[in-house]
């Protein structure tokens, strides 16, 4: 692949990625009101977090507007998603794969911003002395990420076969998505052994990229290891691994939300009781198009 | 011993006359001495051959559930057409805008890493059997959603290699199944997602019911329904539970020297004490106690004998969101009817759950009453000062049982400790404790369900985390000699350890009693001259 080629790839790619991730979460947002379904402890409670305690502990809670702190939440999030907390407190045989997995991500996300970053050097002839810094930078980041995220990624492939634990629950697709994630480390690897310079010739095949440069061109195994990693972003959004994303929906909207019923609320949720109701059991009492209000409302009359 | 043979997901749809696993007693983890010896114990109750003709029982050799065996290939086809309608309507806004955010989220962002396993007291306490992997219900049940109720589910089953046959098989293990968890959410707690397999099994259980109509009667015909229909699943009636309240105050008058009389319907008063109607005939002392504290401390109660408003138990929580419903918008109606200022919840669990934070977004407008614990209204009334106390009088071993649906799904941990640290003096924490507990066994309503032998699974499997934790809680006086006292706020969760207790016979073995909060507070009070813990005299 050369030339218009490059954009044309990675930006559709890009925009597609977006606009799913957007589906997604907006799929999400749109979602009814449910009922309360909260788990202790809640962080944003800061005064009783740490005996996983809530404003349900005060006498007539309702008197008092229940502050809800942000910082713990932070905290929280920062302790799961950088050093898989929850992972090493219940499932320690995993961990260390879970672990550099996932940091081997984290490296290979930054090493794409130190490209961009390399790319705008390049474009404002920034001198070459700090240039070599930054594509010194990286190439430890991107290779310290590609040799992490390897170990990570079989150990948790060997894992998934090897232990009876995982193995009946690792589908084809659990395994595809692991090899995929091994594609984009050894693909990385082999770009940077086969490279004399590797950050140099991605800083350069990003800014010819950002600038639509028609010449631009790049090395068969460089070029192999972009396009994976782009193919690899496009499968993103159609599998589990937007946890990332709905990790803040199924923390912030169900076990976290512990808001008692408000005005706005209650308008939402009068609209949802007046909805018809299709159940076919027999005490639903959903025939004729029975309401989900009626239907509870009748049986007290 | 032979090996056992691998349980795979998509054994769950093989062979419907063959049962699923067996439960071997010694591969069990082990419980302290005396407990230690499974011969023993009673075993497990065998199914009678009648019961065999009858039922289905293809699962694990018990049998919670009585569900007959169908008649014809017509009558099972039936069923399972049912059941994958159920399944898109679960995934349908109008059918289950009430829960469809969270079960969404949690079906499709679980990435199997079984972090969730090893919290479950089920699956630990049974040696580690697959069956009760908190992941292996769910998973099936999440193949079966992807493959009928979304589009494009049944190719992208094969071609994902995760696809699990619908049929008989399938939907007569998965409802009995469905009963083998007791929604204690241990499991969501540990997840690093946020996915929560008690919620996966508590929509798994809401399909069967509200689709199929299939329900454990404990729960629906003699629980929900009989509670909307006489005013409790215990069968009491409104006048049955004043005439049986009038007898217990009498009986407590005379035995404790202290004028006790319940409050009915009283229009106005502050607060309605909301007790489960089941508390009246197996705990009534914990009845009473409520009587005394809030008339020592000046309070205006009531009961209501309205239908169902002396009975807070509300047992659509663990199985149907219609009967949820109803359930609590009565008891919201009878609150406002009686023009009272706040409910008080009194010692259940579940009711917490369904009625302070469940029920919050079904109750709107002037139904939304407050609703407060009966345990931050007992702290405040302890620590007020109109009540005098003696903690001497509460010179004995007792240890603290959180009931799952208090502690882990509401986050009130500190007020009971609080409490017993000032009355108790030799209180001391099972390990874990708060919000980390362990289920009593009984939680998600296997508590009430009692029908074939489901009694022994509770014994001996989903209660065995809790009886080793409270034994090694006493483990300083293990014998029955001294006294001691299992503090368990919450009407279901003492009913599960009077089955556990019963089975190991842990009362006559160690010694350990079962009790409330209320009764502790009571016990310690100055102005009551005789001791209101009795240790099982009359």
């Amino acid at each position: 692949m050369s030339g218009l080629y490059w954009p044309v790839f990675i930006f559709t790619i890009v925009f597609v990625f977006i606009a799913l991730m957007v589906y997604r979460v907006l799929k999400i947002i749109k979602m009814p009101v449910h009922l309360r379904w909260e788990l202790a402890p809640i962080p944003h409670d800061k005064e009783r977090y740490s005996h996983g305690g809530s404003y349900l502990e005060e006498h007539e809670w309702w008197r008092r507007k229940q502050p809800k702190a942000f910082f713990p939440i932070i905290t929280y999030m920062a302790w799961e998603i950088f050093l898989m907390k929850g992972v090493w407190q219940h499932n320690r045989g995993l961990w260390p794969f879970s672990f550099t997995l996932h940091w081997g991500i984290y490296l290979v996300i930054l090493s794409l911003f130190f490209h961009f970053i390399n790319a705008m050097l390049l474009i404002g002839s920034v001198p070459a002395a700090v240039q070599d810094v930054f594509f010194s930078i990286a190439s430890v980041v991107a290779v310290t990420g590609y040799c992490v995220g390897l170990f990570g990624v079989v150990g948790l492939i060997l894992k998934r076969y090897l232990d009876k634990n995982y193995r009946e629950y690792s589908s084809y697709s659990t395994y595809f998505k692991l090899l995929f994630l091994a594609a984009i480390f050894v693909s990385g690897i082999v770009a940077w052994a086969l490279s004399n310079d590797f950050a140099n010739a991605l800083g350069v095949f990003t800014r010819d990229l950002f600038t639509v440069d028609s010449g631009i061109t790049t090395t068969a195994a460089m070029g192999s290891h972009i396009i994976i990693i782009f193919l690899f972003i496009l499968y993103l959004p159609f599998t589990d691994m937007v946890h990332f994303i709905t990790k803040f929906f199924t923390h912030h909207s169900v076990r976290w939300d512990d808001s008692p019923q408000n005005e706005k609320m209650t308008a939402k949720l009068r609209d949802l009781i007046n909805q018809p109701v299709t159940w076919s059991a027999p005490h639903v009492k959903s025939n004729r198009g029975n309401r989900w209000g009626d239907i509870v409302e009748k049986e007290n009359d | 011993m032979t090996k056992k043979k691998k349980l795979t997901l998509n054994d769950i749809s093989r062979n419907a006359e063959k049962r699923l696993t067996e439960i071997n007693i010694d591969e069990l983890i082990p419980l302290p001495p005396p407990y230690d010896k499974s011969e023993e114990l009673p075993g497990i109750k065998p199914l009678t051959d009648d019961q065999k003709t009858r039922l289905v029982d293809n699962l694990d050799g018990f049998n919670a559930l009585v569900l007959l065996k169908p008649q014809s290939k017509e009558e099972e086809d039936k069923f399972v057409r049912q059941f994958e309608a159920g399944l898109k309507k679960l995934l349908n806004k109008g059918d289950n805008w009430t829960f469809l955010q969270p079960l969404l989220l949690s079906l499709e962002h679980c990435v199997r890493c079984q972090t969730c396993s090893d919290a479950c007291p089920v699956y630990v306490a049974s040696g580690k059997q697959e069956i009760y992997r908190p992941t292996y219900r769910a998973e099936i049940f999440r193949r079966l959603i992807n493959k009928f109720a979304k589009p494009g589910g049944k190719w992208l089953a094969k071609l994902k290699g995760a696809d699990i046959k619908l049929n008989w098989a399938t939907i007569s293990r998965l409802y009995e199944l469905a009963y083998r968890c007791t929604l204690c959410r241990r499991c969501a707690q540990t997840c690093p997602i946020g996915v929560d397999n008690g919620l996966i099994t508590r929509e798994l259980r809401k399909l069967f019911s509200q689709e199929l109509g299939w329900a454990p009667k404990e729960l629906h015909e003699k629980g929900t329904v009989l509670q909307l229909e006489v005013g409790s699943p215990t069968g009491l009636r409104p006048d049955v539970a004043k005439d049986n309240m009038e007898f217990i105050d009498e009986d407590f008058t005379e035995s404790l020297g202290i004028k006790i009389k319940t409050n009915w319907d009283k229009q106005g008063a502050d607060v309605l004490l909301l007790h489960s109607a089941g508390d009246i005939l197996s705990f009534p002392e914990s009845v009473i106690a409520f009587a005394i504290i809030c008339d020592k401390a000046g309070i205006s109660w009531t009961l209501s004998s309205d239908i169902p408003g002396y009975d807070g138990v509300n047992y659509g929580l663990f199985y149907d969101d219609i009967q949820l419903a109803k359930v609590a918008t009565r008891h919201a109606q009878i609150a406002k009817k009686l023009k009272v200022k706040k409910i008080v919840m009194g010692e259940c669990g579940h009711e917490h759950k369904a009625l302070a934070t469940v029920a919050d977004r079904l109750l709107t407008g002037d139904l939304n009453i407050p609703r407060e614990s009966f345990i931050t209204f007992f702290e405040d009334i302890v620590f007020s000062g109109k009540i005098k106390f003696d903690p001497s009088k509460n010179n004995f071993p007792v240890t603290l049982h959180d009931p799952c649906n208090i502690v882990r799904n509401l986050g009130i941990v500190e007020p009971q400790r609080r409490i017993l640290r000032y009355l108790c003096p030799q209180f001391r924490e099972m390990i874990p404790h708060g919000v980390d507990n362990q289920c009593c066994g009984g939680g998600g309503g296997l508590s009430v369900m009692s029908d074939v032998n489901i009694n022994d699974f509770k014994a001996l499997i989903a209660g065995r985390m809790k009886l080793k934790q409270i034994l090694e809680a006493f483990s300083d006086h293990p014998r029955p000699d001294v006294n001691k006292y299992l503090c368990a706020p919450c009407l279901n969760c003492k009913l599960q350890m009077r089955v556990i207790f019963d089975y190991y016979g842990v009362q006559e073995k160690s010694g350990i009693y079962i009790g409330g909060l209320a009764e502790l507070i009571v016990n310690a009070m100055v102005d009551l001259k005789k001791p209101f813990i009795t240790w099982g005299e009359e």
